[in-house]
């Protein structure tokens, strides 16, 4: 379209004003697509998840009669109560883990220079290129030697140690960052490494901290693999698991209470990352990205 | 490099020295006076913690899975049986469930990164030109990331869903019905490429946008002054500078396409009849439903190895770029 008026110069403001037109439309019009996209399966769930059972079957898009029973059946599966708790203490347990090991790793490699300094950092990064699904095999027969299954033990150790290269890799970009002179003064004053660390270089580096933090959380929060593999025991599942086994825990097929059930695990780690959005999507580029 | 005096390990002595900055510090390696031995430890203590973790469950797990995929599997999981090489290599390479499961994540795996590609350029461009609400919009962009893959899964079996699901409601409004999607063998393959471009699409938009944002802007005003139509702008100068980070964006989601695992085991367990069986869930399926841990460490290795060769790749395109 816009060749053909490139032919006709005699008016260009007009046709400059017609392609300012459709361009300023086209926009809009993928603009729409995009949020229909990326909201219509969410919006739809959530839709669905205020309607009564039979409503469901009825061609209405907004809920008629609007009811939290999907949501009471979902808050009522038997355990409900050990999913949320299992989710919320493995995810906060291994992203503290993963963070202050990372911190630390990240510290030494970005601030010293040691012998096989390279080499441990790449030992420390490879298993980024690692899917933590081929490893459920070999794990499995090591837990299961070690008297491990159905522990938090195990998914702890398993969730931090899976967040470390990525944790690692993003926090040595941000200590670099960290004008050296800072902690020098520091030095002078009389503060010793612990100190120096803690109360100098973390605090700087506090928006990578927070990075890694809302990444591994995210990472244990819907970490699947691990929990279907090395627990059997009911109370040790977490809400994915707890979903995926939704529809015998509840009979019939009751989509009201699926999507309920779903968007409760979804809300958590969607309001986390909507508080701190500017710094995880800065994370994220930067660590893909170098 | 510095780095390569151990004797400048330390910091702290002749603080009047290093207070210079680090400029100075690059170009003078050897601090005046030697560091106390406990110095030279830290950063090997700073670092042990993430060595053991790290060890522990990737570093000796692979090595076992290697090892127990040279044996016979036995009855018990924990024990290994007579050794046979790559025996079980062998018997696999000729088991057909293996070749549909491969050939399932290769059509997995194209769908994925052909569609997500196009759409993550797509999405950027849209986020890149969007005259309003931009910060708004590029939030909203990473949700589907967010989810998990058992959650993804739920939504779209209730989206593809032949009774409830809105996709039959709104072809039946046009006097279709498409009846069942996630029964039909094709369709199920196409459900699940699109759920699961859907849930790692974010990714790729984010990296495109990114991109975007870094261009050249004297290349295009100068286009512009030379009378480039809008086309001509993205054909000439947009694209060709973008090509690098869009084989990032293959590479990055190829990657995560041959790893999914929850969403197909979630929205199908690789049914029907091994239609969406993808790799990983052959591995599960072999592994953990029929107890043969001795294919399930093969596949182990297999799926690291093509890993391998896909971070190659990976390295491939940032050396390229650099």
């Amino acid at each position: 379209m816009a060749r053909a008026e490139i032919v006709q110069p005699e008016s260009p403001s007009r046709f400059e004003r017609l392609r300012q037109w459709t361009r300023g439309r086209l926009v809009w019009l993928m603009v729409i697509i995009f949020v229909l996209w990326t909201a219509g399966p969410l919006s739809w769930s959530l839709l669905s998840s205020f309607k009564p059972r039979a409503e469901i079957y009825q061609g209405t898009i907004l809920p008629q009669s609007p009811t939290l029973d999907g949501y009471r059946t979902a808050v009522g599966v038997d355990g409900f109560e050990w999913f949320l708790f299992n989710s919320i203490l493995l995810a906060t347990v291994s992203t503290v883990i993963a963070v202050f090991v990372s911190a630390l790793a990240a510290y030494a490699v970005s601030r010293f220079a040691f012998r096989w300094r390279h080499v441990l950092l790449l030992f420390v990064l490879l298993p980024r290129l690692v899917p933590r699904i081929s490893l459920i095999v070999p794990l499995y027969q090591i837990l299961v030697e070690a008297g491990l299954l159905n522990t938090y033990l195990a998914l702890i150790i398993t969730y931090s140690a899976s967040n470390v290269p990525l944790g690692t890799w993003i926090l040595v970009g941000f200590f670099r960052g960290v004008p050296r002179e800072i902690e020098e003064a520091a030095e002078v004053d009389g503060a010793n490494m612990w100190q120096r660390m803690w109360r100098v270089v973390l605090p700087l580096a506090l928006p990578g901290l927070i990075t890694v933090g809302v990444l591994s959380f995210r990472d244990a929060w819907n970490e699947f693999p691990f929990v279907l593999a090395f627990t059997t025991a009911r109370e040790m599942r977490t809400l994915p698991y707890a979903l995926f086994l939704l529809d015998d825990a509840i009979g019939i097929q009751d989509w009201a209470a699926i999507n309920a059930f779903a968007l409760l695990t979804i809300l958590p780690i969607v309001t986390i990352y909507l508080i701190f959005e500017r710094r995880v999507v800065a994370g994220l580029t930067s660590g893909a990205l170098k | 490099m510095t780095s390569s005096a151990p004797s400048s390990s330390g910091q702290g002595s002749s603080t009047a020295v290093r207070g210079r900055g680090a400029a100075t510090r690059q170009q003078a390696p050897a601090p005046t006076r030697r560091r106390p031995l406990r110095y030279k430890a830290y950063p090997y203590l700073f670092m042990l913690p993430a060595l053991v973790l790290v060890a522990m469950v990737f570093a000796f797990p692979i090595v076992q899975g290697f090892w127990t995929s040279l044996h016979e599997p036995m009855p018990r999981i924990t024990e290994r049986g007579a050794f046979v090489g790559f025996g079980i290599y062998a018997d696999l390479l000729e088991n057909p469930a293996f070749w549909n499961s491969m050939t399932n994540s290769v059509v997995f795996v194209l769908g994925t990164i052909f569609g997500g590609t196009l759409l993550a350029l797509v999405f950027a461009l849209t986020l890149y030109y969007a005259p309003a609400l931009n910060k708004t919009l590029r939030a909203l962009s990473l949700v589907p990331w967010l989810i998990s893959g058992v959650a993804v899964a739920w939504i779209f079996r209730f989206w593809f869903n032949a009774d409830v699901g809105i996709m039959n409601r709104i072809t039946r409004v046009f006097g279709y019905d498409p009846g069942t999607w996630l029964g039909d063998p094709d369709r199920a393959m196409f459900v699940i490429i699109l759920a699961n471009t859907w849930s790692l699409l974010p990714f790729g938009t984010l990296l495109l946008l990114a991109a975007l944002q870094m261009l050249d802007r004297d290349l295009f005003d100068a286009a512009k002054v030379d009378g480039a139509s809008p086309w001509q702008l993205f054909h000439r100068v947009t694209l060709p500078q973008l090509m690098p980070h869009l084989g990032l964006v293959l590479v990055v989601l190829s990657f995560s396409a041959w790893n999914t695992f929850d969403l197909v085991l979630a929205m199908t367990e690789g049914g029907p009849r091994g239609a969406t069986e993808v790799l990983a869930l052959f591995m599960y399926r072999r592994a953990f439903r029929q107890l043969d841990f001795a294919d399930g460490a093969a596949l182990m290795v297999i799926i690291l190895l093509i890993n391998i060769v896909l971070s190659v790749g990976y390295l491939y395109w940032t050396r390229e770029r650099n």
